[in-house]
């Protein structure tokens, strides 16, 4: 698994939101708000927001606001809702629609657990391509202030410049002792919380969205004629 | 027309009447703004530069920058009241807290807390006061000793400028421990006596306190060694207590715990002190240099339950105790067990965040665990005995030795002193009396023990004698009243074996104070004296000598009635923290013999008290000790936090020892072991925190720090076994457990430390890095790996963490206690958000690797019976418990109850039904939060009856209820717990649930292991409305 990771990518984490790479057209956040996804994922539970399927894979997710959390592990820096990714999970994501998409950037802590692992965790983006191929980068997680990880902003366009035309999307947590990522097994300790993940559909999936929407509306302006 | 107009107003004014008959009652509640005090407030406001002092400088509460924020807090207060309507604000708080107390009705406290600038609002309470050679027995006076070495100024460590604020319940002031002044003997001398030099300088510059007047309490008595004296009543008055008649309005004492404990901490030393007259030697406190500010909080009232101290009324004094600028605060006063939360804890927690250093009374609840005040900011202290154990020697007229037994008194009765036996000395013959009267005379009885005319000790036949009185029967005390009455001057208590119709008395001895010179012997020095008098009747004589020390006493021995741990609070938290002399202290006190009319004449200035001395026990008294203390590390140490100051104190102290002479090995009764301040001096290492580290404390418990500390998105948290205090403590370990801690190297040179562990059998405790070299001024971290290698589960084991410096090898050592469990997951998880809709992730900690199942039951809303309940009554509900129920619930709250948690409701559930059947489970707290829980309740109908405790004029409630289980169907409740879990680590386990909003639920969550073990259980409730 260790040679999939061709790149060792440091941390962005401390970057300002105004960094962010231009949104391109069609791009959307997954950002995990709604009421109605609120709640508690087995794993292969899915759901879907913004077009994309979210499914909890490996451990059971969360779905909630830092109150659904020991205050003494809560990420610092965010009060909306955001994925939980417990224990040794992950989530998995892929177009609604089956078409390739772009990953732009996303938002990520830790969540150690008591007592904290003496590895470092990494949070890793695992690519499948629609030919099947893969890819990984992995990023050290934001420091933590006291027992609690700051959330980190990953976002620097050179870090996702691979991460288009892609099938499926797997976050997860990964050891790292300073020269190996995922060498040593987590044992649930590779929890992490994630949002604000920026996709865009891939510019031949986008235009046949849009070739679709066009006909959409002209068959409801022939409807209105009539 | 005119009596038309009559009528309507007698109308209006009977319905005037009526309305004010239905006002709802109010209460002194204590309200905190989400603004940070003075003490700690850092900036940020526009306009509003910090007020909170430099690390080792005092909140300057003349400042310009303190009076701005003080105003802004001002319209704070102003703007949280004007939301409310009418109501009366009886405190403000500025520096201990930022808010205020009010009289209020439980609507308006109830708005308060919804308004969005309001931390908190809580009710006070009333707390209770937790009831000299002692110098010595701590070294402090030998060569060596703390006394003996100098500060950066080169004057003598004896708390040298430095003041000591003493919260309790005044002060007596003809006490020359408060005195400025000593005589040519350098022996200090009160206020009221002349002459003299000045042994004070002016209060030190930081002091911006006052010396309040009041009733028999005036300017004078305040002085350059009692700089400052305050009271507080406010919130006694509208509690409706009453003073008793010989209570002071004004900062003098009322009770004479407050005079004990300051005069234990910072009197003057060189002090003759008598108790009832009888001369005890000289006394001294532990800082006798320091300077004494009084804040009276504790009252003596006219009904029992009413004597003791508000907590409004204390929040006020510690708020003014911080701006005086003082330095150390004692605080005998009973405290939280439970709740880190509580207004005067986190006061606490903001004076020592401007350097204040808080010893605390652990309590006098033993050997019960009960211990108080049980944050991690503040020492609490609990209390053994000292080694001070005088004798006294009878020597007979005969020249033969009369016997020896425990003695007060610190000079003879010179030979030759007429002998007499109180049977001898009756006003009625011996002979003539009935038995009861017989023993009644034997044993020297006032009226109150049963005395009566004919028993009265004849003053013709005593006066001026040494009275031989048999033990039993009365209190002893009361025997020396007796015989001092008669015109005795001297007291033998004589154990006896059975005398006759009268049995045989006690046959240990006892050393306490008497109004008269007492020795107290053993039965075997019975028959000698008895035939020496009756071969003499008439001459007989005796002599006494003056107390002296007894060799190889065994102490410090825990009191029995000092409060133990573990926290109650959190295990992983050690307290009591240390421990120090609490029995037998003779230090100050009130003038016991005043009457009515000289109490009066104090009051009005025409009468002229005498000073008085005590011998009192209890953690009140061990607690002054170390207030004492630290005062003296203050002086040496001026820039130290309180918290280096505490882990001084508690890597360097002394073992506690059983009666026996063997070491104690329960750490419950006295935390790191007894007060070693000599050595405290030179602690090497010391185990500092910040503020904020407490901040982060707070907020791994959940709980909010106060404003000022920190709010907990920018601190973080920090696991309550990793807050860097001097003792090592794991409460709860699963398999195994690392816990971090860094140390300071306070000296002026670097050093090398080695670690070492000793004690902890059963477990392997790893020290990373085992040795330490660390520059001067410089911290460096370690950590403990804990491994239970045999210990049993669910016991605690204890030890201790040494590290010796390679060289001098000067240790620093901490008290390490460990306790293994095999699986814990938490009792309880709890949600109160308002959606229908929820989740929640907890933690559990196996101490094995492999599978584990979850298994969710419920929720199920509460079943909720309304009523009304007056005191004295009982009202029970039934409930019918199916077969496989996995829990049932029965709880009254507060919120549903009128009068909140002044009402007192007490719940019982049987297992029958209405009140029938046995007990099988009852909560009776002093409030209407009242919980019972019945695990795996076997099939039945259960009552729960509710009794009104305290219900005056009957009050309404709600009982809620619930049933879980048995598991069928679907559960509302959803559970996901991991892949695996692994010995020692963590796992996560995940709730979900989806249920109609405005309800209680109850639901729970079991734990399997690969064997289908049930290995645990959570309660999970969820309150949505």
């Amino acid at each position: 698994m260790i040679s999939r990771f061709i790149r060792w990518v440091g941390a962005s984490a401390l970057a300002l939101a105004s960094l962010l790479a231009p949104m391109q057209a069609g791009a959307v956040t997954i950002n995990f708000e709604g009421a109605s996804l609120t709640g508690l994922y087995f794993v292969g539970d899915s759901f879907t927001q913004s077009g994309y399927n979210v499914t909890a894979s490996y451990d059971f997710g969360i779905v909630d606001t830092a109150a659904t959390m020991n205050p003494a592990v809560r990420p610092i820096g965010n009060s909306s809702q955001f994925y939980f990714a417990t224990n040794d999970g992950g989530l998995w994501i892929e177009s609604e629609s089956q078409t390739g998409f772009q990953l732009l950037g996303f938002s990520a802590a830790f969540v150690p657990q008591s007592p904290p692992s003496a590895q470092q965790t990494v949070i890793v983006a695992f690519a499948t391509y629609m030919d099947n191929s893969q890819y990984g980068v992995a990023w050290l997680f934001a420091p933590a202030t006291g027992g609690n990880y700051n959330w980190g902003l990953y976002n620097n366009p050179l870090d996702f410049a691979p991460f288009v035309n892609m099938r499926y999307l797997d976050f997860f947590a990964c050891s790292y002792d300073g020269v190996n990522i995922c060498a040593q097994p987590t044992n649930n300790n590779g929890q992490f919380v994630i949002d604000n993940i920026h996709v865009v559909p891939e510019p031949s999936a986008l235009a046949l969205s849009m070739i679709a929407l066009f006909g959409l509306a002209l068959t409801r302006r022939r409807t209105t004629l009539r | 027309m005119k009596t038309f107009r009559l009528s309507v107003g007698l109308a209006l004014l009977a319905f005037a009447g009526g309305a004010l008959a239905q006002a709802a009652p109010t209460k002194i509640y204590i309200v905190q703004l989400a603004e940070a005090p003075a003490a700690t407030y850092a900036g940020g406001i526009a306009g509003l530069a910090a007020t909170r002092p430099a690390v080792g400088s005092k909140l300057d509460a003349r400042s310009a920058d303190f009076r701005s924020y003080v105003q802004y807090l001002d319209i704070k207060r102003s703007s949280a009241m004007s939301a409310i309507g009418r109501a009366r604000m009886v405190h403000t708080y500025n520096s201990a807290l930022a808010g205020f107390a009010a009289q209020l009705t439980e609507a308006q406290a109830a708005a308060l807390k919804r308004s969005a600038g309001v931390a908190s609002v809580v009710e006070a309470e009333v707390q209770q006061l937790d009831t000299t050679s002692t110098p010595s027995f701590l070294g402090l006076n030998k060569p060596g000793g703390a006394w003996s070495l100098l500060d950066s100024l080169s004057r003598q460590v004896k708390g040298e400028d430095v003041i000591i604020g003493v919260i309790d319940s005044g002060v007596w002031p003809e006490n020359p421990s408060y005195g400025d002044r000593v005589d040519g003997g350098g022996v200090p001398l009160a206020y009221n006596q002349a002459g003299g030099t000045a042994a004070y300088g002016p209060p030190p510059a930081k002091w911006a306190g006052t010396c309040q007047i009041g009733a028999g309490f005036t300017s004078a008595m305040c002085n350059n060694k009692l700089i400052g004296a305050r009271y507080y009543h406010q919130t006694f008055d509208n509690a409706g207590a009453i003073r008793t008649s010989m209570e002071y309005l004004s900062p003098r004492d009322g009770g004479g715990h407050g005079t004990h404990t300051s005069t234990t901490a910072g009197g003057n030393a060189n002090v003759p002190a008598s108790i009832d007259k009888v001369g005890v030697g000289s006394i001294s406190g532990i800082a006798p240099r320091a300077r004494i500010s009084s804040y009276k909080v504790c009252w003596q009232a006219t009904v029992a339950a009413q004597t003791g101290c508000y907590t409004s009324d204390t929040l006020k004094a510690i708020d003014d105790a911080i701006n005086d600028g003082v330095d150390v605060i004692n605080y005998s006063i009973s405290g939280t067990q439970t709740n880190f939360a509580d207004p005067v804890e986190l006061a606490f927690l903001n004076a020592a965040s401007v350097g204040i250093y808080v010893a605390a009374s652990a309590g006098n609840s033993g050997p019960g665990n009960q211990v108080a005040h049980m944050s991690p900011w503040l020492t609490t202290v609990a209390a053994s005995t000292h080694d001070r154990f005088t004798n006294a020697t009878v020597t007979l007229g005969s020249g033969a030795n009369g016997g020896t037994g425990p003695s007060y008194q610190s000079s003879g009765v010179p030979a030759g002193t007429p002998l007499i036996r109180s049977i001898d000395a009756g006003v009625v013959a011996y002979a003539s009396l009935t038995q009861t009267e017989k023993t009644a005379l034997e044993r020297c009885y006032l009226p109150a023990d049963g005395g009566t005319a004919n028993t009265a000790l004849d003053p013709s036949k005593a006066n001026g004698k040494m009275v031989v009185c048999y033990r039993g029967g009365n209190v002893l005390v009361n025997k020396a009243a007796v015989v001092k009455a008669a015109g005795g001057v001297a007291m033998i208590l004589q154990n006896v074996p059975a005398i006759g119709g009268t049995g045989a008395s006690g046959t240990t001895t006892v050393l306490q104070p008497y109004v008269i010179p007492t020795v107290h012997l053993l039965t075997a020095q019975y028959a000698p004296i008895n035939n020496y008098i009756l071969a003499n009747l008439g001459t007989a004589t005796a002599a006494m000598s003056a107390a002296v020390q007894q060799p190889n006493v065994v102490a410090p021995v825990m009191a029995s009635f000092s409060s133990r741990g573990p926290n109650k609070g959190n295990v992983n938290i050690l307290k009591p923290d240390i421990s120090g002399p609490g029995v037998d202290i003779i230090a100050g006190y009130l003038d016991t013999s005043l009457t009515q009319a000289q109490h009066d004449g104090i009051v009005i200035g025409n009468f002229t008290a005498a000073a008085n001395a005590a011998s009192l026990q209890g953690t009140s008294m061990s607690s002054p000790h170390m207030a004492g203390a630290a005062a003296l590390m203050k002086q040496l140490y001026p820039t130290w936090t309180p918290w280096a100051i505490k882990s001084a104190l508690m890597t360097t102290t002394t073992g506690i020892k059983l009666a026996n002479g063997n070491a104690d090995p329960d750490r419950w009764g006295y935390g790191a072991g007894h007060m070693n301040p000599n050595d405290a001096t030179n602690p090497g290492l010391v185990y500092d925190t910040t503020k904020e580290d407490y901040g982060r404390f707070l907020c791994g418990l959940s709980l909010t720090p106060p404003a000022g500390v920190g709010n907990c998105g920018t601190l973080g948290s920090v696991a309550a076994q990793d807050l860097n205090l001097a003792s090592i403590t794991a409460g709860a370990v699963p398999g195994t457990q690392t816990l971090t801690r860094k140390v300071t190297n306070v000296t002026g040179a670097q050093a090398t430390y080695n670690a070492s562990v000793a004690g902890m059998t059963g477990w392997t405790v790893l020290v990373s890095p085992a040795q330490l070299v660390i520059p001067a001024g410089q911290t460096k971290s370690f950590t403990v790996k804990l491994t239970r290698n045999g210990a049993a589960l669910n016991a605690y084991t204890f030890g201790s963490l040494t590290w010796t410096h390679a060289s001098t090898l000067k240790t620093v050592v901490s008290p390490l206690t460990a306790r293994a469990i095999g699986f814990t997951a938490p009792a309880q998880v709890s949600d109160t958000r308002t959606s229908g809709s929820g989740s929640k992730v907890f933690s559990v900690v196996s101490a094995y690797t492999g599978g584990m199942a979850v298994s969710p039951t419920g929720l199920v809303p509460a079943v909720v019976n309304s009523n009304t309940v007056a005191t004295g009554q009982a009202q029970c509900y039934n409930t019918v418990v199916p077969t496989g129920a996995l829990l049932a619930r029965f709880q009254l709250f507060n919120e549903d109850t009128q009068g909140g948690a002044a009402t007192d409701l007490d719940l019982d559930v049987f297992n029958g039904p209405n009140g029938t059947g046995a007990n099988v489970g009852s909560s009776g707290s002093d409030s209407s939060d009242e919980i019972v829980t019945l695990t795996g309740p076997a099939a039945g109908t259960y009552s729960a009856c509710v009794t009104g405790f305290n219900a005056p004029g009957g009050k309404t409630y709600k009982l809620s209820s619930w049933v879980v289980g048995p598991t069928v169907g679907t559960q509302s409740l959803r559970a996901a717990g991991p892949r695996g879990v692994y010995a020692g680590s963590a796992a996560s386990v995940g709730l979900g649930w989806s249920v109609p909003a405005g309800q209680r639920y109850l639901g729970t969550v079991r734990f399997f292991d690969d064997t289908s073990t049930l290995i645990g259980t959570t309660v999970v409730a969820i309150d949505n409305r």
